[in-house]
C-alpha cells in the first residue's frame, strides 16, 4: 500500500545517522509490529525506493521514525546521501506500508539480539515490546567506538542492565560463538548488521546445533557480490523474453517490461519476489531460500538471483 | 491413512551437529538408545539418558544401558521423578541440544510437551515408539483421559459413551481424540475391534 508522509523532524544521532520522523499528512498511519521496515521513495536518479528499519515504539507512537546511516557515495545508489543533505521539515515522501521479516518469536524463552552498526535499528523497536512482554532478553551492540554508536546513551539508560557494548576500534569484538554457546533451550538469536556478522551467528548457530527456526537475521546490503553476467529471461505465460543485463537485477529488468513482481527487502533476505523455474540452472544468491528448495531448483528469489547458464524459462 | 496429526514415528537417529545429546526412554525404548549408541565412535560426549523402568515392571531394561563409556545413565522407577529430573536437565541444556525420545507413545509426549513448554523446536526432538501401541484417548463429551485404550469403540471411563477412536492426535491433550459413534443412531454401535495391541 502507497501512501504520502511528511518530514516532521530531523536529529543528527550521531557524526553518520540521522532520525527522520514521518508523520501522516491526513489521519493516522497504519499500525505495525517490532522489527517492520517500510520503503520509501527518494527523488535520485530516476527514482530509488530505500528499505528502513522502524524504529519507533508500535504501540506508543502514532508516527513512523527511521534512522538512516550516511553510506559512502561508491557504497550507494545516493538515497542515504540524499536523505542527510537534501531532505528538510515539510518535504513529502511516498512511502510503501510497513512490512515484517524480522518479528520477535512470542514462544521464545529468551532473545539473544546481537547488532552491528546501523543494525541496532530493528532493535530499538524490539525492546519496549520485549519488556511489555516480560520477556528476558540481553542486547549485543557492536559499533565502531562511542561517537558512532547510535542510540547508545538512550540504550544505557532505559536497558543498561541487558545491554553490552563492543567498540571495534578498541580492538573488542562480538564473541558471537562464545554467547550462542551459553544460551539455554528456548533462545531465540536474532541478528542485524553487516553481512559478515550475520554469516557468523549463522555458522556458529550451525555448528552449535540450533534449529534454523531460532535464528533470525535482517540484512540491509548485499555485500560484496559475485560478477553479475547478463542473461535471457523466457516468460511462459506472460509470452515475452527478456533481456537482463549486467548492470540489473532480474526484478529490476522485469519492472523495467512492466511485468508486476511483489517485492520487499530486494536484498534476497525476505523471499516476496520468488517466482518459479521451469527450466534453466539457478545462480542462487539469496539468503532466504531453505536448501531443499534451492537443491530442488524450481525457485528463484528474483530480487538477487540470476541464470547460472545464460538464460531462465520462468512461470510468469 | 491421511490424519496430519496422527504422529509418525521413525528409528531414532545421532544428531551429530547438536551440542549435547539428551535420551529419555522408558522399558523396551532402552533397546532403541542402544542401537543409536553403539553406532557412535569412542569419545563422543555429552550425553545423557534417563531411563525408565517402572516399578513391578517384567523385565528390567535398564541394564543394556550400563556400562556405555562416557554416558551419564540415570534410571528411575517411577514416571514422576524421570520427568521432574527432565525438566531440570531442559532447564540448563545448552539451545543446540538434541532430545531423543523412546518408550510407549503416552510416555514419548508427555517428555515431548515437556520440551515445547521449555521452547525446544520440533527440529530438535525425535521419538521412536517401543512397546504396547495402546492409546491415550480423550473423550470429546465428558474430557475424560482413557489410558491403554487397545479398543475401539471403546467405552468411555468417564461417562460410558461408545466411544470411536480416531487417528486424530492432539498434541496438546497428548492424547488422541474420541467421540460417540451412535449419536446419529443412538444404539447402533458397529463391534469393538482390537486395532492398538
Amino acid at each position: 500500500m502507497s501512501l504520502a508522509v511528511e518530514i516532521a523532524e530531523i536529529e543528527t544521532l550521531t557524526l553518520r545517522v540521522k532520525r527522520f520522523r514521518l508523520r501522516s499528512r491526513e489521519g493516522s498511519l497504519p499500525t505495525y509490529s517490532p522489527g517492520s521496515s517500510l520503503r520509501i521513495h527518494l527523488p535520485v536518479g530516476g527514482g530509488l525506493w530505500n528499505a528502513y528499519s522502524l524504529t519507533s515504539d508500535p504501540w506508543n507512537e502514532g508516527d513512523y521514525a527511521i534512522a538512516v546511516r550516511r553510506e559512502d557515495p561508491e557504497h550507494s545508489k545516493g538515497g542515504s546521501i540524499y536523505l542527510h543533505e537534501r531532505a528538510r521539515v515539510g518535504d513529502v515522501h511516498e512511502i510503501q506500508a510497513p512490512t515484517n521479516h524480522f518479528l520477535p518469536a512470542r514462544t521464545a524463552r529468551h532473545h539473544l539480539l546481537l547488532a552491528g552498526g546501523i543494525g541496532i535499528t530493528p532493535f530499538i523497536a524490539y525492546l519496549p515490546s520485549l519488556e511489555r512482554w516480560g520477556h528476558s532478553f540481553e542486547l549485543h551492540y557492536a559499533y565502531r567506538d562511542e561517537a558512532h554508536a547510535a542510540f547508545l546513551p538512550w540504550l544505557r539508560q532505559r536497558w543498561g542492565k541487558s545491554l553490552e557494548g563492543y567498540a571495534t576500534a578498541q580492538g573488542r569484538r562480538l564473541p558471537v560463538a562464545e554467547l550462542l554457546k551459553r544460551q539455554p533451550v528456548g533462545t531465540h538469536v536474532y541478528v542485524c548488521g553487516p553481512i559478515r556478522l550475520i554469516e557468523a551467528v549463522r555458522a556458529a548457530a550451525a555448528e552449535l546445533g540450533w534449529p534454523n527456526s531460532r535464528v533470525h537475521f535482517e540484512q540491509f546490503s548485499l555485500g560484496h557480490e559475485a560478477p553479475r553476467l547478463p542473461f535471457t529471461a523466457q516468460l511462459i505465460r506472460s509470452q515475452k523474453s527478456i533481456a537482463v543485463s549486467a548492470a540489473e537485477t532480474l526484478l529490476e529488468a522485469l519492472e523495467r517490461e512492466r511485468v508486476p513482481v511483489p517485492y520487499s527487502c530486494r536484498v534476497g533476505g525476505c523471499g516476496t519476489c520468488e517466482l518459479r523455474v521451469i527450466r534453466g540452472g539457478i545462480d542462487h544468491r539469496d539468503h532466504c531460500l531453505p536448501p531443499e528448495d534451492r537443491e530442488a531448483g524450481r525457485s528463484l528469489i528474483s530480487c538477487v538471483s540470476r541464470a547460472a547458464n545464460g538464460e531462465l524459462v520462468l512461470d510468469l | 491413512m491421511g490424519i496430519k496429526s496422527q504422529p509418525v514415528y521413525q528409528p531414532l537417529e545421532w544428531m551429530p551437529s547438536a551440542s549435547a545429546h539428551l535420551f529419555v526412554s522408558a522399558g523396551e525404548g532402552a533397546l532403541a538408545v542402544k542401537e543409536v549408541l553403539r553406532e557412535l565412535a569412542l569419545g563422543v560426549s555429552a550425553i545423557t539418558v534417563l531411563h525408565l523402568d517402572p516399578s513391578g515392571a517384567e523385565n528390567r531394561y535398564a541394564t543394556v544401558l550400563e556400562n556405555e563409556f562416557g554416558v551419564a545413565l540415570s534410571t528411575f522407577d517411577g514416571e514422576t521423578p524421570l520427568m521432574e529430573k527432565l525438566e531440570r536437565e531442559l532447564a540448563s541444556a545448552p539451545a543446540g541440544t538434541a532430545l531423543y525420545l523412546a518408550g510407549s507413545e503416552r510416555f514419548i509426549w508427555h517428555a515431548a510437551g515437556l520440551a515445547r513448554r521449555a521452547g525446544m523446536s520440533r527440529h530438535q526432538v525425535q521419538a521412536e515408539m517401543r512397546g504396547s501401541k495402546a492409546r491415550r484417548v480423550y473423550c470429546v463429551h465428558c474430557k475424560a483421559i482413557n489410558e491403554n485404550v487397545t479398543h475401539s469403540i471403546h467405552r468411555c471411563g468417564g461417562c460410558g459413551t461408545a466411544l470411536l477412536v480416531r487417528d486424530h492426535y492432539s498434541r496438546l491433550m497428548e492424547a488422541y481424540v474420541g467421540f460417540r459413534i451412535d449419536a446419529e443412531e443412538p444404539g447402533n454401535v458397529p463391534e469393538s475391534e482390537e486395532l492398538y495391541a
